[in-house]
């Protein structure tokens, strides 16, 4: 029987440089990843205790600790990031100090990749996609945000004054690295096709001079 | 030879000679020339023909303001661009371009002969055509369609790039004028973070087409104060200059478009391919200061469209900016004091002006003594009465006015080659309107300026009615330093300078919206709109005709609805029709100014979000073994799911039959990764999950799976799918693939809004997991290979159960669920590892003769069990009795939609119900959405009354004939019964309705 192999979704993309060296994009592969959900009132200390950092209050604050970084993403809920394969034990941990609170821990370490943008040209391939105000002055060092690039909704952070991680369903993964590669093509990132562009479709009601379908399908059935 | 240029002076570079065609024809121009003042130096002022009469059109203006100046630009058929005006195209060695809408040649037009008959296309032809018989309209079409028209759109895919750019900033300033520049100075100086916008290539507005000797701020001449001010903000990091930027969009939120032109200025071999051609810029911006300066309006008199007519300031713009004469002897025709410098101005660089005519009764004596001294005639109180000149006016024909509307005394006939005109200036208020702010009219101007705003933004300088440069500088420093104040620069001061100019009068102007030429009415041809031909007694008959408001008076004439979008018409026809309606010009109002305030490029608009970066195309970890084995997609919403999966020598239809064959005879494996998924946890998931679905759910036990249906308020059916109970408090719920975030946002809003008592978490873990479906004879065996030490033997694993198992020792949730009716597991093992499994499941299959299986065979295989699709077998109406689906509506609990199922409505017998359909011919597969009717013969009564219709329709490889299911009015009690479906062109097709699963009533597989 053949061995399970693990694959990022990412892992068929080499990194991307800018002509200058300066500005790279990058897969962070498997970086563990829970979505955590309570009530902070309820449930603060006792997370803060597992994090050894008190979470993250409110809207754009994020908190990194010795086990990871805590992103807010709602009144009642945070994203909770790891190093790969630090996610079981983490949301063990949390699980037992949250016992007998409501709460919900959901394992999303599968669910999205995490794709860094680092260097002098990462906040203006940003601004070229995003509609928040990348700023050094505005977007600083820690903050952190959903919104969207392009038509993909990452939720993204500054981890330096010039590095962003972000985090992006595997789905559209490929679309935003893309994208991004795109977005850096004044300083020389080649252009990249994004998986499932050239895929071929079966769309008989838009191809010209078909008609919508047969009445009669005259298809010969197959050896029945 | 560029017979018209001045030896010195202008913005031009006369060491850079550029060469250029226009028709084919080679001309020399200089580096800094646009198109139009490249011709002008080569004395070449008609270049275009009128949309709907094709008169001769020559350069009006010397900006974005010109209306009818327009030019096909690029020889290539992918890259040409129509519409281009000249006076905004920039020069470059080897650029090419033409002269459009007419046919052969400019100079020999046959669609001039619209020009003949132009009593007969009067106003609101067009409407007129519409109104008539339908056979009018469908007749003049074609004929208006080829008679009328601009450029020619390119053909192929646009080769360029475009990007778009998102900015924030404190203070956007549009305009680089002497206005534009004191504002972005003073609100820079304070640290804001500023963006200046100007249009044109040069800061400097208006200071570009001043006489440089004459005028001096700080100390020094206009155009060296540009530069310094140049220079400083190009210092300062908090500032962006954008030049060949054109703010052209003011929306909601204090949000302005800019499209910035990068590239197109270039010649081919200088441009850089890493660059955009164009870029947007989209500017969020706390204050905007509005510096858009003002535009002169022409005169309307008859005769007054020949090329060679052009507005006074642009005839200076062109002597001093591109150091172009005009003309050589020109005639001055104006109704305030500005043209007057004009006048003197051209007069200085040696154009022979051979008149000066004034509306005005009696216009200032310092002027008119400075006119004797340089020997000009001046004609006060008189008007242009006709011109002459086919191709280029060659006389202008001057009579006195009577101080009646009418004019009197002896016509005096004046030989020229250019007529100057100025019939006043508009503050340039389109961005200011956008915005929302309220115009109100100035009787002093006169003319439309700002009054009160409705965003956080100011006017400032000529945009704002102020007409002299001291106070335009002056406005300018006040709206930077307000504007910097008021985004968080507290005590922001004025920038400061100084100004030395000649004594000049005031600007004076007058309301003359239309000028008598002693004519005829029928016979006066005195235009308003340059472009789209419409003349001032167009404006009357509409008027007459009923179109009292400004708005439909405009539509019914198309007056400014041109690609200029009627820059130089506006005032002029409003006035028109306050004269003729007998109402004042605040009455009449304006026009809706609507975005864009000139055209822009939809690739500017597009930026990089095209082609395969149009949209995110969402693909499962199993997505590259699909792609290499053949497999042919289809769209689900963002998704790309596999359809079928053809081998070689397969057709579509042939591929679809041996999956759906092999599925039920043997086994078949399905990629289910996109169903939506969301964990659900807390002490009242499971109450949550009896209100959310309209069937029970309170005694689902651990370990156990359920189908569910989820209504809207409405009782019809919303989203359906199987929940498993993981633990007392734990649920895993599935959702349809497009339903995913839709019933995500449903559940959670119901959560925060409605039953906040439920202690009950969502999240989303719909690609945390990749599922392969394992269905049909021989699934078991599968399943037990691919699983570890794994039982799936249904005596040890119930139908509609769960398990934790591990497969190659990755944690793996199987569920035994069924889309299919044959025997079926689902593995779910984390998505990293989807890819693994299905290479697994592959192999484990492969003595089995396994078939990867598409979402085309999954529909006909759930089909052949009569399992529905929501959203293909139901659409918004259909409530759960509808499907005869027993115990799907529970009495025992309240649930959403619960209310609705007892309307009068809901339980109408005769409501339609999802039945199944076989055709009498086994061979004939019905048409999805096919009407179902309850005659044999097609009805000749339209609408044809239906039954129902065809929701999903196949031929079943297992069942060896056609199958479908259908929404037929009271079906449940038809069921036995014949009923016919319509088709075209020919008889309807005779079918019997039966119960919806086919695989039990048609017989055992074959």
């Amino acid at each position: 029987m053949t061995a399970m192999q693990r694959r990022s979704p990412l892992g068929f993309r080499a990194a991307q440089h800018t002509a200058d060296g300066s500005t790279s994009i990058t897969e962070k592969q498997f970086e563990g990843k829970l979505i955590l959900r309570g009530n902070p009132s309820a449930i603060g200390a006792n997370v803060a205790g597992v994090m050894a950092t008190p979470m993250p209050a409110k809207v754009h604050e994020t908190a990194t600790g010795p086990r990871g970084t805590t992103q807010w993403l709602s009144p009642d809920e945070w994203l909770i990031l790891t190093a790969p394969g630090g996610e079981t034990d983490l949301s063990r941990d949390l699980t037992a100090a949250l016992t007998g609170k409501h709460h919900q821990i959901a394992n999303v370490t599968d669910y999205y990749t995490t794709i860094a943008l680092s260097g002098a040209h990462a906040r203006d391939m940003l601004m070229k996609i995003a509609t928040v105000d990348f700023d050094p002055l505005t977007f600083k060092s820690g903050m952190g945000v959903t919104t969207n690039l392009g038509r993909a909704n990452p939720w993204l952070r500054a981890t330096a004054s010039d590095s962003f991680d972000i985090i992006i369903r595997i789905s559209m993964a490929d679309y935003l690295w893309c994208l991004l590669a795109e977005s850096g093509h004044e300083w020389g990132l080649a252009g990249l096709t994004p998986k499932g562009a050239g895929v071929t479709l079966h769309l008989p009601h838009f191809e010209t001079g078909t008609p919508a379908a047969p009445a009669i399908d005259p298809t010969p059935t197959p050896d029945l | 030879m560029q017979r018209f240029r001045l030896h010195q002076g202008g913005l031009i570079d006369r060491s850079r000679p550029v060469h250029f065609t226009f028709d084919g024809r080679s001309y020399e121009g200089y580096t800094g020339d646009t198109l139009a003042s490249a011709l002008l130096a080569n004395g070449v002022h008609m270049i275009a023909r009128s949309f709907k009469y094709h008169r001769p059109r020559g350069i009006l203006g010397a900006g974005s303001e010109d209306p009818a100046g327009l030019v096909q630009v690029g020889a290539n058929a992918n890259e040409t661009d129509p519409n281009m005006r000249a006076t905004e195209v920039e020069i470059f060695d080897g650029l090419e371009t033409f002269s459009q809408n007419c046919w052969p040649s400019l100079s020999f037009d046959i669609g001039a002969v619209n020009d003949l008959v132009w009593r007969w296309l009067p106003a609101g032809f067009y409407y007129k055509t519409f109104m008539g018989p339908p056979a009018n309209w469908m007749f003049f079409e074609p004929l208006i369609r080829r008679a009328a028209g601009l450029g020619k759109a390119p053909e192929g895919k646009d080769p360029d790039r475009y990007e778009s750019q998102n900015r924030h900033c404190d203070v956007l300033v549009a305009g680089g004028g002497p206005s534009g520049l004191m504002a972005a100075l003073t609100a820079a100086r304070s640290g804001a973070r500023v963006i200046l916008s100007e249009e044109t290539p040069l800061l400097g507005g208006r200071l570009n087409a001043l006489d440089p000797s004459e005028t001096s701020i700080n100390g020094k001449t206009p155009r060296e104060w540009v530069a310094a001010c140049e220079a400083e903000l190009a210092k300062l990091p908090n500032v962006t200059v954008l030049t060949r930027t054109c703010a052209f969009g003011y929306y909601a939120d204090n949000f302005v478009a800019l499209a910035q032109i990068e590239q197109d200025h270039l010649a081919p071999a200088a441009r850089d391919a890493a660059r955009p051609r164009q870029r947007l810029w989209r500017i969020r911006a706390k204050e905007v200061v509005l510096a858009t300066g003002a535009t002169e309006r022409p005169l309307v008199f008859h005769g007054n469209d020949r090329p060679g007519i052009m507005l006074a300031s642009a005839a200076e713009t062109y002597l001093h900016r591109y150091g172009v004469k005009a003309g050589n002897r020109a005639v001055v025709f104006t109704n305030n004091n500005g043209a007057w410098g004009s006048a003197f101005a051209l007069a200085k660089a040696g154009v022979q002006i051979v008149a000066i005519v004034d509306a005005r009764p009696a216009p200032e004596e310092a002027l008119m003594r400075q006119a004797a001294s340089l020997g000009i005639p001046v004609h006060p109180h008189a008007t242009i009465v006709d011109t002459r000149g086919q191709f280029r006016v060659k006389t202008a024909v001057v009579r006195r006015l009577d101080g009646h509307r009418g004019v009197s005394g002896e016509a005096t006939v004046i030989n020229c080659d250019l007529i100057a005109v100025s019939g006043g200036w508009s503050p340039n208020a389109a961005l200011f309107s956008q915005s929302r702010g309220k115009l109100r009219f100035d009787a002093g101007l006169p003319g439309f300026r700002p009054g009160p705003s409705w965003q956080a933004e100011r006017s400032a300088g000529a945009a704002n009615g102020a007409m002299k440069l001291a106070d335009c500088l002056a406005e300018g420093a006040a709206a930077g330093a307000d504007a910097a104040t008021k985004s968080g620069f507290a005590g922001t001061n004025p920038a400061a300078y100084t100004l030395q100019q000649p004594d000049a009068p005031s600007y004076n102007g007058i309301a003359t919206w239309q000028l008598p030429s002693g004519r005829s009415a029928s016979s006066t041809r005195a235009f308003v709109d340059l472009q789209n031909d419409v003349q001032a007694k167009d404006l009357k008959l509409a008027v007459q005709e009923g179109y009292a408001s400004v708005e439909h008076a405009k539509r019914y004439t198309t007056t400014g609805m041109g690609t200029d979008q009627g820059k130089t018409v506006g005032i002029n026809a409003f006035g028109i029709l306050a004269d003729e309606l007998g109402k004042s010009m605040q009455e009449v109002g304006v026009t809706t100014y609507r975005q864009p305030f000139k055209p822009i490029t939809f690739g500017a608009l597009a930026g990089q979000h095209g082609g395969a970066l149009y949209a995110p195309r969402r693909t499962t970890p199993m997505h590259d073994w699909h792609e290499s084995h053949g497999a042919v997609f289809e769209p689900v919403g963002e998704w790309l799911r596999a359809q079928v999966y053809t081998r070689p020598g397969e057709t579509f239809a042939s591929a679809l039959q041996r999956e759906a064959r092999t599925a039920r005879t043997s086994v078949g494996v399905l990629d289910a990764s996109t169903l939506g998924k969301i964990d659900i946890r807390g002490k009242d998931a499971r109450e949550f999950l009896n209100r959310v679905y309209s069937n029970a759910w309170l005694k689902l036990a651990p370990g156990r799976c359920r189908y569910g249906l989820m209504l809207k308020e409405d009782g019809m059916v919303f989203d359906d799918g199987v929940t498993a109970c993981l633990a007392e408090d734990h649920f895993h719920m599935t959702t349809t693939t497009g339903g995913a975030a839709r019933v995500l946002n449903w559940l959670e809003e119901y959560l925060q809004t409605e039953w906040t008592d439920l202690e009950v978490y969502l999240t989303s873990v719909t690609e945390q997991w990749a599922v392969a479906a394992i269905g049909g004879p021989k699934a078991a065996e599968v399943v037990a290979a691919v699983a570890d030490k794994f039982n799936p033997n249904p005596g040890n694993f119930p139908f509609m159960s769960f398990r934790e198992a591990t497969a190659g020792g990755i944690p793996a949730r199987i569920f035994r669920i069924s889309f299919t009716g044959e025997l079926s597991y689902e593995i779910n093992v984390p998505a990293s590892y989807g890819l693994a499994l299905w290479e697994r499941v592959m192999a484990a299959g492969d003595k089995y003769k396994i078939t990867a299986y598409g979402t085309e065979a999954m529909h006909l295989l759930r089909a052949e069990k009569g399992f529905i699709i929501v959203g293909q077998d139901t659409d918004g109406t259909v409530a759960p009795d509808d499907l005869r689906m027993p115990g799907m509506a529970k009495t025992s609990a309240d649930f959403i939609g619960r209310r609705s199922l007892t309307r009068a409505d809901t339980v109408r017998k005769d409501r339609k119900q999802l039945v199944g359909l076989l055709t009498e011919d086994p061979s004939v597969v019905l048409m999805e959405g096919a009407h179902i009717i309850a005659t044999a013969v097609e009805p000749v009564e339209r609408p044809a009354p239906a039954l129902g219709h065809v929701t999903s329709s196949y031929k079943s490889p297992n069942l060896n004939r056609s199958i479908a299911l259908a929404l037929v009015k009271g079906g449940g009690e038809l069921i036995g019964k014949t009923v016919y479906v319509s088709r075209k062109g020919a008889d309807p097709i005779h079918a019997t309705v039966v119960e919806t699963d086919f695989m039990k009533q048609v017989g055992s597989h074959s």
